[in-house]
């Protein structure tokens, strides 16, 4: 499903943030990207969820080599993939229940089928009563459960999320991971990306490591 | 059903809260007033000189000039031979005089009314009617008349019309010009609006096309709520022209129609003139689309 090889990364002309990284993900895998602040976890995210594009080396997305992408092929391959950003990034004059419809209206599913699989889905994440509520009027973790709705409503193959639990603490993070695991058994490819290693532990998932750039693999991984 | 949704489908970007674009309708009122008022003018008074030309075309006036000491036998006499002249010249189907009554009414406005034109020097007149063909010899008539009736003058109107024509060319290329020059405006207030939009809301815009919308989903929510702006712009510069083309209009109606041309407008002329907010509409909708899919393109 995923492939990086040989990849580099830089932003315009500044240094290097990822360096000569490969490995391949199939799928219907669970993967934790870890690492420190500033290893390089969000940019590889990015290039994953094609907000960036490599400076080089080779990225293959559902078979497709990224880079030979054309502008108009980009938003089909997007509604594949769903992304939980990092500060959720929802928009703030939606509503709940429309920042959820999002990728199903960019998709052009009709308003009925759109208003039953939202509903749904947010009751399925505890927000029932805040379907109108604005963004700004929902706590963190409401935010937080808002964002991960509208990254699997269009039911994507793979799932992206950055530091998805960055903002809740450590019982409800273990309990987001349980619902990402959900979704990973009906088959749909996780890569979580985080830099709490405590969390990670709760789970017997291989993690890609990476320092300053550089992707690691930790004894971890030999043991699962 | 579509261009329902296109004027009534949901926005995504809050567009309507953009500081660029709460002035819009109110530049497109202004542009879509001026531009139809302009319209109106041009098609008013192309109009009346096209009644004037038309009035003109097909007929010929004969000026015989009065002889001092001459008799009204003699002046007759004259008259006559040259209406037998023109009556007699292929392509010409009618020639009558112009009562002297008539002549009267006719300068009524100017010289007042009860004036007697007799006691002035004023040409006799005859009114020729041509037939559609043949084509009368002009050169051959005038020839003709200047022998049988001396000082005669044929005047087939040619000098006048052609003015007439030049002034309605002129009038119309200036209101082409005036109205071409209004909607560079408000291409310009579209475009600059539009922009705006696109900077304000780059944030939204990068998470929509992440989460996998087109360029023309994106162009389409900039298309609708240009379309909405165009609309309540051209709905009120349109009120404002026909209240002023109403006040015009009682005005004209109260005038002397003798001093003035036709002043009127047509079916066809309302309908001209109420294409001009369907155009600045599709205009500022297509100005929107093309500003959007340009910008998007440099952007990301």
């Amino acid at each position: 499903m995923i492939r990086f090889e040989n990849v580099g990364m830089r932003y315009g002309t500044g240094p290097e943030v990822l360096s000569d990284i490969s490995f391949g993900l199939e799928s219907g895998s669970f993967r934790f990207v870890t690492g420190p602040s500033g290893a390089g976890k969000s940019s590889m995210l990015k290039l994953m969820y094609l907000a960036e594009r490599p400076s080089r080396g080779l990225i293959r997305l559902f078979d497709r080599d990224v880079s030979g992408l054309s502008r108009n092929e980009m938003p089909a391959l997007r509604r594949q993939i769903g992304v939980v950003f990092q500060e959720f990034r929802l928009i703030d004059h939606l509503s709940a229940f429309d920042n959820v419809a999002l990728p199903l209206r960019v998709a052009g599913m009709p308003e009925d089928i759109i208003a039953k699989h939202v509903t749904e889905l947010l009751s399925w994440v505890g927000l029932a009563g805040q379907l109108d509520a604005r963004p700004v009027t929902l706590s963190g973790g409401q935010q937080q459960r808002v964002a991960i709705a509208r990254a699997v409503i269009g039911r994507p193959q793979l799932l992206l999320a950055d530091e998805p639990t960055g903002n809740v603490d450590d019982a409800i993070a273990v309990r987001l991971l349980y619902l990402f695991e959900e979704l990973n058994k009906v088959g749909t490819t996780i890569v979580i990306a985080t830099h709490n290693e405590g969390l990670v532990s709760h789970f017997d998932y291989p993690v890609l490591h990476l320092e300053d750039g550089i992707l690691t693999t930790p004894s971890r991984n030999a043991e699962i | 059903m579509q261009k329902f949704d296109m004027f009534s489908g949901r926005l995504d970007l809050p567009l309507s809260s953009d500081p660029a674009t709460r002035l819009l309708p109110w530049i497109i009122s202004v542009m879509v007033f001026l531009a139809m008022l302009m319209l109106a003018g041009a098609l008013v008074l192309t109009g009346a000189t096209s009644s004037w030309e038309k009035g003109l075309s097909g007929r010929y006036t004969v000026q015989i000039p009065p002889i001092e000491g001459e008799s009204t036998v003699q002046v007759d006499q004259r008259i006559n031979r040259a209406i037998q002249i023109l009556e007699r010249t292929p392509g010409v189907s009618a020639a009558r005089q112009v009562p002297p009554a008539e002549v009267a009414i006719s300068l009524e406005p100017w010289l007042g009314a009860g004036t007697s034109v007799v006691d002035l020097p004023l040409p006799h007149l005859i009114d020729v009617s041509l037939a559609d063909r043949p084509a009368v010899n002009l050169e051959q008539l005038r020839e003709q008349l200047g022998l049988a009736v001396k000082d005669s003058v044929v005047d087939d109107h040619g000098a006048w019309r052609r003015q007439i024509k030049e002034l309605i060319y002129s009038l119309q290329a200036l209101a082409g010009g005036v109205i071409l020059l209004i909607a560079g405006c408000a291409v310009s207030a579209v475009v600059f609006a539009t922009r705006s939009g696109i900077a304000v809301h780059h944030d939204i815009l990068i998470v929509l096309h992440l989460i996998g919308a087109t360029d023309n989903y994106i162009a389409r929510q900039f298309q609708r709520h240009a379309l909405r702006l165009a609309f309540k712009g051209g709905v009120v510069g349109a009120l404002l022209v026909g209240a002023t083309l109403g006040i015009f209009f009682k005005g004209v109606a109260e005038l002397d129609p003798m001093l003035m041309p036709d002043l009127r407008f047509t079916l066809w002329n309302w309908l001209i003139l109420l294409a001009v907010p369907v155009v600045i509409c599709v205009i500022a909708m297509r100005t929107a689309r093309a500003t959007v899919l340009r910008e998007l393109r440099r952007i990301q």
